[in-house]
């Protein structure tokens, strides 16, 4: 009996201890407006195998932007109604539930991998999923009730392999975590965009729970591609691996790591001469940001830095512009309806929308949720900087895009 | 053939890691009888604490923290107090779980032991800081050129600290006094008592050697194979393989069977990039192919595992045969038609999921509580009904509810075929072939894209003579057309079953629960009746999938897959695997149900829900191990014998 009061004493411990560390608070807007606030949800894929905890500083530092220096949304104060996701759908269909009584007139996409899961809720409730780039393939085969910023996955992996096939590279291996969603690229993607590009090019997964590096990058290695490397990348640590498995395997073709930034701060020198891609401008790349733009990096760079104990990379980058561009869009509007349909209208209607540290959108397009198709391919340079292949933004080919359902 | 050396050896690392679980579930399934789930979890917590310390100096506890130096801890250091940590977790759990519960049916200690999975899984997150963390090196980075290719010295050693564990554990249980005294424990406990021998003793020992041992291996392997915040709790799936090709008696066989199994996939790796490799086996051949092994050395060579002579080793929880169908009946739809009368939003959303999950827990009430056969695929029969559906509603137009009786008719046919391996074994054996069936339909049917259309597997709604149906119009989460429509369909199935488990074909489930030969012997149809459990389970959880879907309007193979197959089979046992109540109470446990939504909408704590629903599952298994509504009703008989005395007197 001792043992039994023991035992149920240890897990109300166990279970009240973990819950006191509970921090995870909704953000409020600074009190000093005078309108009532808008409120959106925030789907934040903070859990799970594949977490992305850059996205939650993103808003965090977003939101400080917006409510001080942007002074909110047309003097409405913006407020998000946070909610974590772990991959699953059971977690994100709970947030899409919860985000329809909370009555929130959009809501963030945090780059989740299971986001179809809140669709039916949002699209039955009229509320809009506004994102930067649709990680989950299901949610950006169609243009029904969502926006997203930046351009679809196709367009990262055919505007990387239009640039590589440029540069005279003839075969690429790219790795991907292995998720449903992530069949969807390699499978049916990957082969359709090689054979209309004429290169060779091989995806393989990896397991989200026991990558073993050495070995992925030794499948990467072993048929000596131009090119290896990853699709995209589920954080930073992930790409520091993989870099150094493929260094020390001594790999000789080019290095390519979706959009990583860390690995080159560890070892500039080594990092010279690999590849990545992003939907919107760096603060590594910050050299050759063109000077309209400086003002805007150094904002993010600032706010992202000022969130304590957050996490910066490509994924606080984009979530921070994703909600910039948010504010903006909504702020310039003559819409003044501030219901779900009201913004999704608005959003719909951006015409050469001037992105946050993006190229400009058009978002009215009836098959595909993507404003733009648009990336930015950069090439790292000895100093640690990342320099852009082109001149300008790479515009992949429409009728290579046409192939995938939803990417134009 | 310098590529297959190399990939062979790069398997050693995850291999090392399978083997040392497998080598522990062997041997602490002979000395204790559990068939521990959690073994691959305190490889995860070992992990973890290492990395913490390498990075901080804190010793992190399921509670609370140590911090032990300034900044970050030497390696060696960090390694051995990790060791320790995980080696003392271990001993807790024999001591707070498995020893009280050294009596209980062997399906009460699975339940705990997933319960404890599951509990260290969901901590792991809440307790260490794990975004973008790497395991820092701990073994050489220097190789060795053989046959022409370059080989990881790292990779030797960990094969060879997974074999030295796996050899010191045999030489444990074959030369030493106090590992012959353990198998004698197996072979007979009662008798081991007698001659003064203390098998909890002899278990502890095995709990804290286990624990080391597998920590030991994983802080080693984590450099080489990741460092992730649920990873190595999966670990054990491989692991469960090996041990059962190893008929968890030999932890020589299991260990050599974990390094095969972790070589097997990295081949499956360079093989997956080889031209022409189909697409549908890109991924998901590496978990399910030794589960199938599996299968084929249980059933096709009919080799058994023996059965742990312990007092009560082969008990289940005692039946109750439904009475007063009519009057719980109308109490129990009365019940469902005011929680979704009086709720709204995420509420009534979580009575009508609780309701649905509770006629899958129903499922398992016939075969496991009734039949007595123990199955991990409920959900995969679900899954089954729910992606049939998907096809049904989109792609061929069936009406509702054509589109119901099609998917479960097929995941009826899906559990026949599962179910057929149960004409040749039972018990353990028949759990894992049970799994492999899951672990099977699961990456290849499920996960898989070949079957999956680009858009999703979406669900259009249901629709009756003109009425809508639907889930959700506008903000309404939860319609009460939908409500109404998910209490008639499970209330009629759920009175068919109470009929038809208080008639005839109840009791010849009971009998061939009971004994086999036994009821052979009285006229029954063993094949027949086996074959006709798995068939009214596999309906009954394929209707309740159809309905997940069309609660969802849409189906990712995530809802199904294994881990939460057993969660439900545990939070039905929990509730009382051999009565209608228990599936009642399960559903109300059941992710998205009302439990989940209480803490969610309620005290804000849905991110605990996985630590809170396991830790009450391995409370609840520890305080009744015949389950919830099993000790309700014994109370109630009790408390009547108690009044009738009374009155008599």
């Amino acid at each position: 009996m001792l043992r039994i009061k023991a035992l149920t004493a240890a897990a109300l411990v166990l279970v009240t201890a973990a819950c006191a560390e509970d921090t995870a608070e909704p953000q409020r807007a600074t009190p000093s407006f005078s309108k009532p606030p808008i409120t959106v949800g925030f789907l934040n894929p903070n859990g799970g195998p594949v977490p992305q905890p850059g996205t939650d500083t993103g808003v965090k530092a977003a939101l400080k932007y917006v409510n001080t220096e942007l002074g909110g949304i047309n003097g409405h104060p913006l407020e998000v109604v946070y909610c974590d996701t772990d991959t699953t759908p059971e977690k994100a269909q709970s947030c899409a539930n919860t985000f329809v009584e909370k009555k929130v007139v959009a809501v963030m996409d945090g780059y989740n991998l299971s986001s179809s899961a809140t669709l039916p809720a949002l699209t039955a409730a009229q509320i809009p999923l506004v994102g930067m780039i649709p990680f989950d393939s299901v949610t950006g085969a169609k243009a029904e009730n969502r926006v997203f910023f930046a351009a679809p996955q196709a367009s990262f992996l055919v505007g990387a392999l239009q640039a590589f096939k440029t540069a005279g590279k003839t075969s690429v291996t790219l790795a991907l975590v292995d998720t449903p969603s992530s069949h969807q690229t390699i499978d049916n993607l990957l082969p359709v965009l090689a054979k209309t590009l004429g290169i060779t090019a091989k995806g393989i997964y990896f397991s989200p729970t026991n990558p073993n590096f050495t070995a992925v990058a030794s499948t990467i290695a072993q048929d000596k591609p131009d090119v290896g490397g990853l699709v995209a990348s589920p954080s930073e640590a992930v790409c520091t691996a993989l870099v150094k498995a493929l260094r020390q395997l001594q790999y000789k073709g080019d290095i390519f790591t979706a959009a990583c930034t860390d690995y080159i701060k560890a070892g500039p020198a080594q990092a010279a001469g690999g590849a990545l891609y992003s939907s919107n401008w760096l603060p590594v790349a910050a050299k050759y940001v063109p000077a309209e733009l400086q003002r805007e990096l150094s904002l993010a760079t600032k706010y992202i830095d000022g969130v304590e104990g957050g996490t910066g990379g490509y994924y606080a980058v984009g979530e921070f512009a994703l909600l910039v561009n948010f504010a903006k869009a909504m702020s310039s509007a003559a819409e003044t309806d501030l219901t779900g349909p009201g913004v999704l209208k608005t959003l719909k209607g951006l015409k050469d929308f001037p992105s946050f540290l993006g190229p400009r959108l058009n978002c009215g397009s009836a098959t595909s949720p993507n404003c733009t198709t648009q990336i930015l391919l950069y090439v790292v340079q000895p100093d640690g900087s990342a320099k852009p292949v082109t001149d300008t933004w790479i515009t992949p080919v429409p009728q290579v895009l046409a192939a995938i359902p939803g990417a134009v | 053939m310098d590529q297959v050396l190399l990939f062979l050896t790069l398997g050693f690392a995850a291999g090392a890691v399978y083997a040392v679980i497998a080598t522990s579930i062997v041997a602490l399934h002979v000395a204790t009888g559990v068939l521990n789930f959690a073994q691959g979890s305190l490889a995860l917590w070992g992990v973890w604490v290492v990395a913490e310390l390498r990075r901080s100096g804190t010793l992190v506890l399921p509670v609370g923290s140590v911090p032990l130096a300034d900044g970050p801890m030497s390696a060696w250091t960090a390694v051995a107090l990790g060791v320790l940590s995980t080696a003392a977790l271990a001993f807790a759990a024999h001591w707070l779980v498995f020893r009280p519960l050294r009596g209980a049916p062997p399906l009460s200690q699975v339940v705990a032991s997933v319960g404890l999975m599951l509990a260290i899984g969901s901590l792991v997150p809440l307790r260490f800081r794990t975004d973008g963390a790497l395991a820092a090196p701990l073994l050489t980075d220097r190789t060795l050129g053989v046959a022409g290719t370059r080989l990881n010295v790292s990779d030797l050693i960990l094969l060879a600290v997974a074999l030295t564990a796996t050899v010191a554990f045999a030489v444990y249980f074959r030369r030493t006094r106090w590992g012959v005294a353990t198998r004698a424990c197996a072979e007979d406990e009662r008798a081991a008592r007698l001659t003064g021998l203390s098998p909890d003793r002899l278990a502890a020992v095995a709990w804290l050697c286990t624990g080391a041992a597998t920590a030991l291996v994983a802080v080693l392997a984590a450099p080489t194979v990741g460092l992730d915040p649920i990873g190595y709790m999966f670990y054990v799936l491989p692991g469960l393989a090996a041990a059962l090709l190893a008929r968890l008696t030999s932890v020589m066989t299991a260990g050599l069977a974990g390094v095969g199994i972790g070589c097997f996939q990295s081949l499956l790796l360079l093989a997956s990039t080889v031209d022409g490799w189909p697409a549908w086996a890109q991924a998901g051949l590496g978990d399910a192919v030794p589960f199938v092994l599996v299968v084929v050395a249980l059933v096709v060579l009919g080799r058994g595992i023996p059965a742990r002579g312990a007092p009560g080793a082969d008990r289940m929880p005692a039946v109750a045969l439904p009475r007063r169908r009519l009057r719980a009946g109308l109490l129990l739809t009365g019940a469902a038609a005011a929680a979704i009368a009086l709720t709204s939003g995420s509420w009534r959303f979580g009575v009508v999921t609780s309701i649905i999950m509770a006629l899958i827990a129903l499922s398992l009430v016939v075969l496991t509580g009734y039949l007595g056969q123990i199955s991990l695929a409920s959900m995969a029969f679900a899954g089954t009904g729910g992606f049939v559906l998907s096809r049904a509603t989109v792609a061929w137009g069936l009406p509702f509810p054509l589109t119901i009786l099609v998917s479960a008719g097929v995941a009826t046919l899906v559990g026949v075929a599962v179910g057929l391996p149960a004409l040749r074994i039972r018990g353990a054996q028949l759990a894992v072939v049970t799994l492999a069936g899951a672990i099977a339909i699961q990456q290849l049917v499920f996960a898989n894209p070949a079957l999956t259309p680009f858009e999703g597997n979406l669900i259009d709604g249901p629709t009756l003579l003109g009425w809508n149906l639907e889930v959700r119009r506008g903000t309404d989460l939860t319609t009460t057309a939908f409500a109404g429509t998910v209490v008639v369909v499970v209330g009629v199935l759920a009175a068919a079953v109470a009929r038809l488990l208080a008639g005839t074909t109840g009791q010849a489930f009971l009998a061939v629960r009971a004994n086999e030969r036994a009821a052979a012997a009285a006229g029954i149809d063993v094949a027949r009746t086996k074959l006709a459990g798995f068939a009214v389970a596999a309906f009954l959880a394929g209707v309740g999938g159809c309905l997940i879907g069309y609660s969802r309007s849409q189906l990712s193979a995530e809802s199904f897959n294994v881990i939460v197959g057993l969660g439900v089979l545990c939070m039905t046992y929990v509730g009382g695997i051999t009565r209608i109540g228990g599936a009642v109470i399960a559903g109300l446990v059941a992710p998205l149900g009302v439990l989940y939504t209480l803490l969610n909408t309620t005290f804000g704590l849905g991110r605990y829900y996985t630590l809170i629903a396991a830790c009450a599952l391995v409370v609840t298994a520890v305080l009744n191990p015949s389950g919830i509504a099993g000790s309700l009703h014994r109370r109630k008989v009790i408390a009547g014998h108690l009044h009738r005395r009374k009155v008599a007197a």
